[in-house]
């Protein structure tokens, strides 16, 4: 009974589906999250009657094959990268970033990362950091002297020392785009890493014609919708029982034929 | 005397790959642009043993003699990713170049590959109305799409067309898993492909369509088999009674 596997595909994919609406849901207020989906492919077709075939000596062909599916399989989990709103924290180390690009950040094993999480803070030797204590390249130390830390639209960083009115720039940042996002690999935390699939990054200041700018005192929230993932869960959720409701009519089918006797 | 368990058995497979096919359909529920697919049967003659000419009908046996597709386009759903595109014309279908040759889908999902072509789920790139591939440049952002297929940026304007078809011959297409279908046949353009970007068509799939259907086959099967068991017991029956008399 072709039914049952092919219900079964159905039950797994709306499983693997569930999953990914429950991990956005999740990390509906992670900052710099963007949601991701999953993408469903029709597995491969068994010929019952091969379309194109002669249906007799005459040279008459089959118009129409007898075809019929397998079930269904995961293609891919993508990330949806459009922007996520900007939320104003008025941290003067929080940074989000408007339209394309990510953070370099120096990973402890010596590998470059890329985050939109700009949620910054000094370490105790004035060197900006993430969250998690790893260095945002290209590793500007702030004295301890300053008074206030200017972060502007191109990500040059500007401090104003103890008793002098000039700013002094300290450095600038810079950010990476890639020619597929989707292709990054996610590492948790907030961080990615270059793959194959995502192509070599293209470095910039901010700004520049196809990077986004800088924003002091905002953070990016997640591009989650509730309402969407909400309806999403619901469709998956209705999808994984009818799944269920064909290997029960499937089963009862065959019940049927062993009670033949 | 048997030949009534015969036409049940012959119904009874037919079912079979009927149930078959509604799994298939509601397991691809959420595949984008999936079309659900319907069999077709018929009956196949066969002169009736016992007859003698003229006097008795032909017995006919069931088959599953061809399957097709539901061709109505599914609900657009938006998703806001720069290369998901719909097709509006339920006509139109995109082209990829597979390792295998040229392949036809309406699963408008596609990507920037590492060098900025636009490929699909499996890395094959999207055509262009000239056949090539379509890539982008470095400086080429804001990708924009428009109905009648132009692709253009904010920065350099139009890149490319992307090619929409229609095969001449639509029954002859054969699915090949992966949202691909090969066209086994010419193609031609189209000319009024109604693009939509930043959408997905969902699969076609009707729920009420399907449940119904398979609630039906499941009733038609347990029927079929209740017939071949009165028979079973009707013929167990005869046997028992004519050796009764023989003894």
């Amino acid at each position: 009974m072709r039914a049952l596997d092919i219900a079964a595909t159905g039950m797994q994919a709306q499983q693997t589906n569930v999953e990914v609406i429950s991990n956005n849901i999740a990390n509906m207020t992670t900052t710099g999250y963007k949601r991701q989906r999953a993408e469903f492919q029709d597995l491969l077709y068994q010929s019952l009657r091969v379309v194109g075939s002669n249906s007799s000596d005459q040279n008459t062909i089959v118009p129409a094959g007898a075809e019929i599916g397998l079930g269904v399989k995961t293609a891919g989990i993508y990330p949806i990268d459009d922007q996520g709103t900007l939320e104003q924290t008025s941290n003067s180390l929080d940074l989000a970033i408007q339209g394309n690009g990510y953070f370099q950040i120096t990973l402890p094993s010596g590998e470059t990362a890329y985050t939109r999480d700009g949620s910054f803070s000094l370490a105790p030797d004035g060197t900006i950091v993430t969250a998690d204590g790893y260095v945002v390249q290209p590793g500007i130390q702030v004295p301890s002297n300053a008074t206030s830390i200017t972060i502007n639209s191109s990500g040059q960083v500007q401090i104003t020392l103890d008793g002098q009115t000039a700013p002094q720039t300290l450095g600038q940042l810079q950010l990476s785009v890639f020619p597929n996002d989707a292709g990054l690999a996610a590492q948790g935390d907030n961080l990615f890493l270059q793959t194959a699939a995502s192509g070599d990054p293209v470095s910039d200041t901010p700004g520049q014609p196809g990077f986004g700018t800088t924003m002091q005192g905002f953070l990016e929230s997640s591009n989650v919708n509730v309402v969407t993932e909400i309806t999403n869960l619901i469709t998956a959720q209705r999808a994984y029982e009818m799944n269920s409701q064909v290997i029960t009519a499937a089963d009862e089918m065959l019940t049927t034929l062993t009670n033949l006797h | 005397m048997q030949i009534a368990s015969l036409i049940a058995t012959s119904c009874l497979i037919a079912e079979q790959d009927d149930m078959a096919m509604i799994a298939d359909n509601i397991a691809n529920a959420s595949t984008p642009a999936y079309q659900a697919e319907r069999m077709q049967f018929t009956d196949w003659l066969a002169p009736s043993p016992h007859a003698r000419p003229g006097t008795e009908r032909d017995v006919a046996f069931v088959v599953d003699r061809g399957t097709w597709r539901d061709r109505t386009s599914g609900a657009f759903r938006k998703t806001g990713n720069p290369f998901d595109i719909a097709i509006g014309n339920p006509d139109a279908w995109f082209r990829v170049q597979t390792q295998t040759g040229v392949r036809l889908t309406r699963a408008g999902a596609f990507t920037l590959s590492a060098n900025r072509t636009v490929v699909d789920q499996e890395g094959d790139p999207l055509l262009d109305s000239a056949g090539h591939p379509i890539t982008l440049g470095q400086s080429d952002t804001g990708i924009s799409i428009a109905a009648d297929g132009t692709l253009s940026s904010r920065e350099n304007g139009i890149l490319a067309e992307i090619g929409l078809v229609r095969p001449t011959d639509p029954s002859a297409m054969t699915a090949e898993g992966g949202r691909l279908f090969n066209p086994n046949g010419p193609t031609v353009p189209v000319a009024a492909p109604e693009l939509m970007q930043r959408m997905l068509e969902d699969s076609n799939v009707s729920p009420i369509l399907e449940i119904t259907h398979m609630i039906d086959t499941e009733r038609q099967f347990s029927f079929l088999a209740q017939f071949l068991q009165e028979e079973s017991d009707r013929r167990q029956n005869a046997m028992t009674k004519i050796t009764a008399t023989d003894a």
